[in-house]
């Protein structure tokens, strides 16, 4: 059930698959996402708020992600912030796509001319 | 500047920069980018990271700006981008006027009265298609794009028209005075070296210039169309009731 092939035909940004996989991990604001998404790719992708922004309002017409209803203590963190979360569908196309690609390392693992270079 | 005014300032900027998404992205997550821009912000403390900064921001918004006006506003958009050749090719040929006019030909003074008029008109030409498109796709950030692809059709007509007339014409630009002194002051080994230099250099600068004069005149008409827009907008409530 987990892997099935959901029916959903839309091509993730790499912005997108790395905003879904930081929010694989729960749920988080604008810039939580963002310092996930420097922090898990060693500084390699640091989005901006304009694609950060633009990527969740794409994934929220495709109910990739939803806003969360609670708002955390006001005392703990500001309350005009927005949280996200995945939704069914959208943890559906990140395992999706995470077995495609990993399909694809271990395709280019057996070509001679990449032997050595793909971990 | 402390660093935190450098903070408010920054944040200030960014927030009148967002006037380039369409209204219906910027009133839905204007505030949250603009927050999230802010804690950005907070956690710079040297100059060079504020050049990073602000660098990388403006190429965010550069980019994703464009990508959903485009996506928004399809039909009237684009619509609004033929608008901006047209008056681009118009203000082309001012531009090539210009660029073909040289005190040799005209005199000093003639020179520098052609070249204000030019540049009035290419203004006045920004200023009305910001109007026009503003008032057509009742997006004033739109005027923007316009003025912005007004300056480069424009720049690109005239330096085209100034490096084709180099060519024909050099026999006369060799014995050009003022030609002469530009080449001996930039110190090139032959005339046909400084010929290349200034004409590339003039492209750059000619873009550069009409770009920001065509993008701040149209953004000024896209404004004033809104104000039209809400003005007719209100006449006929009033005219309902």
């Amino acid at each position: 059930m987990a892997d099935q092939k959901p029916a959903f035909n839309f091509n993730l940004t790499p912005a997108m698959l790395h905003i879904l996989l930081a929010l694989a991990d729960g749920e988080r604001h604008g810039y939580a996402i963002m310092q996930a998404v420097a922090q898990e790719t060693d500084g390699t992708m640091r989005l901006g708020p304009g694609t950060l922004y633009r990527s969740i309002r794409i994934m929220l017409s495709e109910d990739l992600v939803a806003e969360t209803d609670e708002r955390p203590d006001p005392t703990l963190d500001d309350e005009r912030r927005r949280y996200y979360r995945l939704t069914d569908l959208g943890k559906r196309v990140l395992r999706s796509e995470i077995k495609r690609l990993s399909r694809l390392v271990q395709l280019a693992q057996t070509k001679p001319l990449l032997k050595g270079h793909i971990l | 500047m402390t660093n935190k005014r450098m903070v408010s300032l920054s944040i200030w900027l960014y927030r009148q920069f967002l006037v380039v998404y369409p209204a219906e992205f910027r009133q839905a997550y204007g505030a949250e980018m603009t927050q999230v821009f802010a804690t950005q912000c907070r956690y710079i403390t040297n100059g060079k990271n504020w050049l990073r900064l602000w660098m990388a921001t403006l190429v965010d918004l550069l980019t994703n700006s464009t990508e959903e006006v485009l996506m928004t506003n399809d039909g009237k958009f684009r619509s609004s981008m033929k608008t901006g050749i047209l008056f681009g090719l118009v203000a082309g040929i001012f531009g090539s006027v210009n660029a073909i006019t040289s005190a040799a030909l005209v005199g000093k003074t003639g020179e520098e009265v052609i070249s204000y008029i030019v540049l009035l008109s290419i203004a006045a030409l920004s200023f009305a298609s910001g109007v026009i498109v503003a008032r057509r796709s009742k997006q004033p950030s739109t005027g923007l794009w316009v003025g912005l692809l007004i300056g480069v059709v424009a720049s690109l007509i005239a330096t085209t028209t100034r490096v084709g007339y180099s060519i024909a014409f050099y026999n006369i630009l060799r014995n050009d005075p003022s030609e002469i002194r530009d080449w001996i002051h930039r110190g090139s080994t032959t005339f046909v070296d400084y010929l290349i230099a200034d004409r590339i250099g003039g492209f750059i600068n000619t873009t550069l210039l009409l770009g920001f004069m065509c993008g701040v005149c149209s953004t000024v008409g896209g404004l004033i169309g809104k104000v039209q827009n809400n003005v007719h907008a209100l006449e006929n409530r009033q005219d309902l009731s």
